[in-house]
């Protein structure tokens, strides 16, 4: 991952939770809940990124599991 | 947001065209042309019927829930636990979307314009101009995509004649050479990103008039349809479906193929410049889309405070999900169908007949029966139907004539363009009418067919 991308954008992530934690006090509890339930997932995506080439967390093809499958099924069929 | 907004009828149709037929412009193509070789530009017909079912199921919502979004409306079915559930799962959908189309540019970009700048940098520059457009709304969105819409549109046909001198009308033929199973799958692939129509319903609980919400939708179908179609029959006889079912951005190397004179050369950059906010406008469609759904989990329709964390989610979870081009391909090609058939359709129905039992006896007419207006409007519609139905058969005509008469293919192609373009004609008419009946009602001065 560049290091200048990953510079500026936990920068910009930090000042954004800092608003959001000096902000909610004003907030609705349910309204709370959801923003911190994205910035957890912003972190662990974050830091998952980090080892995503390094095989530690193969996490490349999470999105194309059944992919192989479907375009095995349609080369079969047609 | 609170205040009201004003989103006419045509701006709907727009919307459509421009949230279904960019997106499917970047690497998608190629895999329908793999399936169904040069008769790939038959793969349309399926998808726009389904797109239609689509729109019929969110307009009928739009008819039994005013004032509730798709969000709303399955808290309201489902209660708090089922509705969240399926909710959720819709979400997931939306932010699959925008993930795909989001990376998909990037790495388009990266490639193909700007291969010294970090993919990173790319994507995040584009995110930071989707959260931009997160603090306005669908009208803003709207209004630009009127400008930049019917251009794109146009750009499109014009790749017929701008092509002409590359174009060769053998690389087509013989028409309907491939196996029917074949034209069927290869209608089948496009049917994930006609699912995209879904994004509307983020935005029910802005409609006014269902019924001609449904016609603008449908025309708005019909556009992707047709100009989907053409793009196609342009890009195979220009390339053929060896070289176009090979290539990774087959449009953007069609569009590179323009060579009209010697002094006017890399005419693909305006044409870029063109289908750049085109695209972006699908983009944001969809942002606000997972906006409003997260709010409607915050108990809110406020969504300006999500804007934030939702944009630095979107950026890391996008490249975490689909690390490259391939990945992005594979999945829209294979995937994304096998998601809206599974999730999607078995979702419409569900609604479909809980609407249906809803609405029963309640009828709404936009114009009063009897009158020209509405002998025009009934004519509109039963053309375009049959128009729809006539693509269907026609191409069943050819397949059981293909073997039999060398005439038949090229009878086949003539009529399924005239077919589509008829319908996309008088799909207008349609519009058209309804927005006539609903000013003679005196509807005229209510806000457009939006208001949030």
């Amino acid at each position: 991952m560049n290091r200048i991308f990953l510079v500026f954008f936990v920068f910009m992530l930090l000042l954004s939770l800092g608003e959001f934690i000096l902000k909610r006090k004003g907030m609705d509890g349910r309204q709370q809940r959801v923003i911190f339930i994205f910035y957890t997932l912003t972190i662990i995506c974050l830091i998952a990124l980090q080892f995503q080439y390094y095989q530690i967390l193969p996490t490349s093809n999470i999105m194309n599991i059944f992919s192989p499958h479907v375009k095995r099924w349609v080369d079969q069929f047609v | 947001m609170i205040h009201k907004q004003v989103v006419n009828h045509r701006q709907i149709a727009w919307l459509v065209g421009s949230v279904l037929m960019t997106g499917m412009m970047i690497s998608f193509l190629r895999s329908v042309v793999q399936v169904a070789r040069m008769d790939a530009w038959f793969s349309q017909i399926i998808p726009i019927i389904y797109a239609l079912f689509i729109a019929y199921v969110l307009s009928k919502l739009v008819e039994a829930y005013p004032g509730k979004n798709i969000f709303e409306i399955l808290f309201i079915i489902g209660g708090k636990w089922i509705g969240g559930a399926v909710n959720l799962l819709i979400l997931f959908y939306i932010w699959i979307i925008l993930a795909i189309d989001i990376k998909g540019a990037a790495d388009f970009l990266h490639i193909s314009l700007l291969p010294n700048t970090p993919l990173e940098v790319v994507l995040l520059v584009f995110v930071l101009l989707m959260m931009y457009y997160g603090k306005t709304s669908l009208e803003v969105a709207a209004r630009v995509n009127e400008f930049y819409f019917p251009l794109y549109f146009i750009m499109c046909i014009s790749l017929y004649f701008l092509l002409m001198n590359e174009y060769n009308i053998e690389r087509l033929e013989p028409i309907l050479t491939s196996r029917l199973d074949r034209i069927v799958v290869s209608n089948f692939l496009p049917v994930g990103v006609y699912g995209d129509i879904f994004l509307i319903g983020a935005f029910l609980h802005a409609i006014v008039e269902p019924r001609l919400f449904y016609a603008a939708m449908k025309h708005g179908v019909i556009i992707v349809g047709f100009g989907t179609t053409i793009i196609l029959v342009v890009l195979l006889g220009v390339m053929g479906y060896i070289i176009a079912g090979r290539l990774n951005f087959p449009i953007y190397i069609l569009v590179q193929q323009i060579h009209i004179t010697d002094f006017l050369d890399r005419v693909e950059m305006i044409l870029f410049s063109i289908w750049f906010p085109a695209f972006t406008i699908k983009v944001i469609v969809a942002y606000l889309a997972f906006l409003v759904g997260v709010g409607s989990f915050g108990g809110q329709r406020h969504y300006n405070t999500l804007n934030a964390p939702c944009g630095w989610f979107i950026v890391v979870s996008s490249i975490f999900a689909f690390p490259n081009i391939a990945h992005i391909d594979q999945f829209i090609s294979y995937s994304l169908p096998m998601i809206v058939l599974g999730f999607q359709l078995p979702l419409a129905l569900f609604l479909l007949v809980h609407v249906s039992r809803k609405n029963k006896g309640r009828e709404q007419s936009l114009i009063p029966e009897g009158t020209k207006l509405y002998r025009f409007y009934r004519s509109m519609v039963w053309t375009t139907t049959v128009c729809l139905s006539g693509c269907v058969i026609v191409i069943l005509i050819g397949d059981f004539f293909k073997d039999k008469s060398a005439l038949s293919g090229g009878a086949t192609a003539v009529a399924y363009i005239t077919l589509l373009l008829i319908a996309l004609l008088t799909s207008y008419g349609e519009m058209q009418a309804l927005n006539h009946g609903k000013q003679k009602l005196g509807r005229a001065k209510q806000a457009g067919s939006f208001r949030q």
